[in-house]
């Protein structure tokens, strides 16, 4: 959760157009072809990318490698397959239309209109075979047919199916309001089973339903019957109110207009919400691949330690933190937004053991902790004391060899140092800081700091911290110049 | 400590008269021991700190610390204890013998003992007599 938190704060304003733009191509694919054959195929895919995701993230190359190609050849076999959908839905709408095109489908069939005018036509030679497309493209069953794009009218269908009109043979599909093509030549059936009261007609109505899932109305004028087939069943039909009823079932008009222009728009919301969310899971899986560690070495901060006591050591001075997070906040952090912080608020005098823990660590927004070497750090404090302690010059370098420095003399000789008391304990002499011979010839003075050896330590406020030397410098005793 | 002691440091002990009286201790018969000189030097000769100095060169190989007692009642030991910075490097003990006493104790010079260094003469009681401060440089 901790995970998810961190990475959600970490987002930048690319980051959410980035899954707004594309969970909106997702929502544009869905609007597009839903209830096609290609959308299965795209969610088809969309399995197969998850699907190769898993091997990828368990290391399994080759499997990986294999359904990747899998993926390319699906998205090409889809392609070919369903050529002809894709170009009936893209030929469909104009380009507003595939970027913000409405929810409504098409225009509404005269259900009305179609039913009467069948029964109408019922009884009168040469009867009518009239084919409501489903979601199926029809164009690689059918055959033949003129495109016709009139408006369906009770005396356009009665024209079309006049015996002297030449394409009254052929079935008339009707898609929306209009009649597209009129004298299709339908495949027949091979079914056995069929009674033999049903003709050629009623074949060909069979022959396309098995194929695709489009509904047929055949009127016998032999039977004067109307009978529909969709699927694999041919159902004859008892009166126009019940023609109506199966026609508006296959179009999906069922439901009053509101209520299924407000369904539709419940499920184009949630086809939305599985959009972004689907992008978001997809960015967070790129973004967790992309998660960058970093290694630093970072000195810890003793806070709140009582003013009475002084640090006499630590077990450590610096930790190892291992940093998590996005390449791009990786890249911008700055040693000094990362802290380690220990609270001694509650130590004692004496070791203190403590255990650091994401709240001892200060790390920036969207970076988050993944080790800490050492996890425990051993602190002694101890209460603070003065100490009075001689002072010692500590020489460095070499004097020429025929010169001895005889003696020194420090003022002052001793020096008030503060410091723990178990560190003074130990500690008898105040050093001075390095004094260099190298270019001392005679005798002399001069003025030197201390150098009190360690860090806890400090000279009293009241006691000088800076040292007057004076040394004799004399020729060594037997020094032969002639050597 | 104990290579000081076992491979570098010998102790000689040398009547002669006294020139100065500083320190004063108490033996262990009851007379009192004072310490008149101590310094560090480089050699001894004839009995005598040669080259008295507070800075030794490695090179120069050995620091001796001389002491020298004006009032030795009864045979006493003595300590010189050697120190770099704090830490306690080596302790030789001294034999001392009635009338008048002087006694050295060196520790060889190398490389690793550059710093600051003293020497703490000890009397028998264990009472601090006195403190040589010097340096070993290059």
């Amino acid at each position: 959760m901790e995970y998810i938190t961190s990475h959600i704060i970490t987002m930048r304003w690319q980051d959410v157009v980035d899954i707004i733009l594309v969970g909106y191509i997702l929502l544009r694919f869905y609007v597009l072809f839903r209830g096609t054959a290609v959308f299965r195929g795209i969610v088809g895919l969309a399995l197969l990318w998850i699907f190769q995701r898993i091997p990828q993230s368990l290391g399994l190359v080759v499997t990986s490698w294999a359904v990747q190609g899998i993926i390319t050849v699906a998205a090409f076999i889809i392609i070919v397959v369903y050529r002809n959908e894709l170009r009936s839905v893209l030929q469909a709408r104009n380009f507003k239309n595939i970027l913000w095109g409405g929810v409504h489908r098409s225009e509404k069939t005269p259900v009305e209109i179609i039913a009467g005018c069948a029964f109408e036509l019922s009884g009168k030679r040469p009867g009518a075979l009239i084919v409501f497309p489903g979601t199926n493209d029809l164009e690689d069953v059918v055959q033949g047919g003129i495109p016709w794009e009139g408006l369906v009218t009770r005396e356009m269908i009665a024209s079309i199916f006049w015996r002297d009109n030449p394409v009254h043979d052929g079935a008339a599909i009707i898609q929306g309001d209009r009649i597209t093509k009129v004298g299709v030549i339908l495949p027949l059936s091979r079914r056995e089973d069929l009674p033999s009261r049903y003709g050629t007609r009623h074949r060909a109505a069979a022959g396309l339903c098995e194929a695709t899932d489009a509904l047929a109305v055949v009127v016998s004028e032999e039977r004067k019957s109307v009978v529909v087939v969709k699927d694999s069943e041919l159902h004859e039909v008892k009166g126009v109110f019940e023609l109506e009823q199966l026609l508006r079932d296959h179009l999906g008009e069922t439901a009053k207009p509101i209520k299924r222009r407000v369904n539709e728009k419940i499920q184009i919301g949630i086809a939305a919400l599985v959009a972004i969310l689907f992008v978001t899971g997809i960015w967070f899986s790129f973004t967790k691949g992309l998660d960058t560690l970093i290694a630093l070495e970072i000195p810890v901060e003793y806070m709140n330690r009582d003013p009475e006591m002084e640090i006499v050591d630590a077990s450590v001075n610096n930790v190892g933190l291992q940093v998590g997070g996005s390449g791009a906040l990786i890249k911008s952090i700055r040693p000094e937004q990362v802290q380690v912080k220990l609270d001694l608020s509650k130590a004692v005098a004496g070791a203190n053991t403590y255990t650091i823990t994401q709240d001892d660590v200060t790390l920036p927004p969207g970076a988050f902790l993944k080790m800490v070497d050492p996890k425990t750090v051993k602190v002694t404090l101890d209460v603070l004391t003065q100490k009075e302690l001689w002072v010692q010059v500590d020489w460095v370098g070499e004097l020429p060899r025929y010169l001895v420095m005889e003696s020194v003399q420090v003022k002052p000789q001793k020096v008030l140092v503060i410091g723990a008391k178990q560190i003074l304990s130990g500690i008898s002499t105040a050093y001075t800081q390095n004094v260099s011979l190298e270019n001392i010839f005679e005798s002399g003075s001069l003025t030197i700091g201390l150098a009190l050896n360690h860090p806890s330590l400090k000279v009293a406020p009241d006691s000088k911290d800076e040292i007057e030397l004076s040394f004799v410098i004399k020729e060594r005793d037997g020094w032969n110049w002639v050597e | 400590m104990s290579n000081y002691r076992k491979c570098h440091t010998f102790y000689w002990t040398v009547f002669f008269l006294v020139f100065f009286s500083g320190s004063q201790a108490v033996s262990q018969e009851g007379g009192v021991l004072t310490l008149g000189e101590a310094v560090m030097c480089e050699e001894i000769k004839g009995r005598k700190p040669v080259n008295k100095t507070i800075v030794f060169s490695i090179a120069a190989r050995r620091a001796i610390c001389f002491t020298s007692f004006s009032k030795v009642p009864d045979k006493v030991i003595i300590f010189h204890n050697w120190y770099k910075y704090d830490k306690l490097i080596a302790k030789v003990r001294l034999r001392l013998q009635p009338p008048q006493w002087s006694s050295f104790s060196s520790i060889p010079l190398k490389e690793k003992d550059k710093g600051p260094w003293r020497v703490e003469v000890i009397d028998p009681k264990g009472e601090l007599l006195r403190v040589l401060r010097f340096s070993v440089t290059d």
